[in-house]
């Protein structure tokens, strides 16, 4: 049924537009919010208008900020010579919850994919060079995502730093944990095999 | 009778697309079905069994079932995953370019073994032999043969007298090639070497492995690629997009091992 209020109907509108948000979820997030208190709509609506405005890219990592250099970047207990390259700022947060690694991070903001036209000068990669380059970085993590287009990006970003000499490693592939071997795909599981660890 | 709610299809993805929090949305190109696109639940999900089917050029066979706006994905089998195509950064280019103009010249429901033919066995070279500017040339044009493009080899598409070997040209607004009489009625055609003619023809009646047998010059495979080019482009009245990349990646030199 359609919203005949037009302010429910604007706001279900807004909620539409979002990721992953259908018309239905959109009107329930709507009707939701009437029946909300105003101390709790006054905070969402205070939230959404501060996200532009306080929000920047970190001009040394680019990850999303509200400080510049970011809150990791400035860290002076992070290790300067571990650098991981990720696709988004949102697969830092994955990183940090591991509590292994201590480095720093660069954010690639896309990956290489030739039949969206997205090549290197669209990411952040020319800027990677002049990191690797100035800073203490001994070894470089590539974290992209395990798809052609995050392997094509490693392969590209392994042959482009290869002059200076870095140590380039990569997540490891293989079984997921809790997973059944019997539904592993053959690519999975040739490079776990491959890559398997002493015991 | 209606259809079968549900079906297996043999497929190569040629693109997917992140939809809703976990799922992807999956196009494929079947024998039986040409282009199919069917939505994978969870599959962007770690973990999931459907998600390493479901990258672009897996070559798989799925169960799917039919729902009402759109098929649903539900079980994939891998039946080739190119592992050397997918570890060296100029077959990977050479296959989503591959994809990339499959995609732009397949519509979905009709049926093309001929095309999906062509696409397994030119994966399956680029996996075990790399890939060349042969390989991509070949390809395009019997692409174009499939998909009932091709250029016209024999006589002249201008005046329909046979061709005689010296230099002719190509016109991808005629459809083939125009005699050496018509070049001057014909505004965009392309002068087209003897070389190069001898190529397409020899090209169209034999397999890529003996396709590969031919050691063009460097001259002759820029004249090839050109006038390819310029005929897919006019097919497909777009640019596609990978090529820029191709083009790109020889540039810097970043080539592994190919071509």
């Amino acid at each position: 049924m359609a919203i005949t209020v037009e302010p429910i109907a604007r706001v279900a509108r807004a909620f539409s537009r979002l990721p992953g948000i259908g018309p239905k979820s959109a009107q329930r997030l709507a009707y939701h919010l009437l029946n909300s208190s105003d101390a709790d709509i006054e905070e969402l609506a205070d939230s959404l208008r501060a996200l532009k405005g306080s929000v920047v890219i970190c001009s040394s990592c680019f990850n999303v900020t509200d400080t510049d250099p970011c809150s990791i970047c400035s860290d002076p207990q992070r290790d300067r010579s571990s650098l991981c390259v990720v696709e988004r700022p949102s697969d830092i947060a994955p990183m940090e919850r591991t509590g292994r690694f201590h480095g720093l991070y660069h954010v690639l903001h896309g990956s290489v994919s030739p039949s969206k036209g997205i090549g290197p000068d669209e990411l952040k990669l020319r800027e990677l060079m002049p990191r690797l380059r100035s800073e203490e970085v001994t070894e470089l993590i590539l974290a992209t995502n395990p798809t052609v287009e995050g392997e094509a990006t490693d392969m590209y970003i392994r042959q482009m730093v290869a002059p200076l000499g870095i140590s380039v490693t990569k997540l490891a592939r293989g079984l997921p944990y809790g997973a059944d071997l019997e539904y592993a795909d053959d690519m999975t599981l040739g490079q776990a095999i491959e890559l398997r660890q002493g015991f | 009778m209606s259809a079968p709610r549900d079906y297996q299809i043999e497929g190569i993805v040629i693109r997917h697309a992140a939809i809703g929090e976990r799922d992807k949305l999956v196009t494929l190109l079947t024998p039986d079905r040409g282009k199919v696109s069917a939505v994978a639940k969870s599959a962007r999900r770690p973990g999931s069994s459907l998600g390493p089917c479901l990258e672009t050029l897996s070559h798989g066979r799925y169960h799917c079932v039919t729902r009402r706006s759109t098929d649903l994905i539900v079980q994939a089998e891998a039946l080739d995953s190119f592992p050397s195509l997918m570890s060296d950064l100029w077959r990977t280019s050479c296959g989503l370019y591959i994809a990339e103009l499959i995609d732009a010249t397949t519509v979905e429901g009709t049926p093309g073994r001929a095309v999906f033919g062509l696409m397994l066995s030119v994966l399956k070279e680029i996996d075990r032999a790399g890939c060349d500017d042969t390989v991509l040339r070949y390809f395009e044009l019997r692409l174009l043969e499939g998909l009932g493009f091709c250029p016209s080899l024999k006589r002249c598409v201008q005046c329909g007298s046979t061709l005689q070997p010296v230099e002719n040209a190509l016109s991808s607004s005629l459809g083939g090639v125009v005699c050496s009489e018509c070049i001057n009625e014909c505004l965009d055609a392309r002068l087209l070497s003897v070389d190069a003619l001898k190529v397409l023809r020899f090209w169209l009646g034999c397999d890529l492995a003996t396709a590969r047998r031919v050691k063009a010059t460097e001259a002759l495979a820029i004249e090839l690629d050109e006038q390819l080019h310029r005929f897919v482009t006019h097919v497909l009245q777009r640019e596609v997009k990978s090529r820029s990349w191709l083009a790109r990646l020889r540039t810097e030199m970043l080539l592994t091992s190919n071509p």
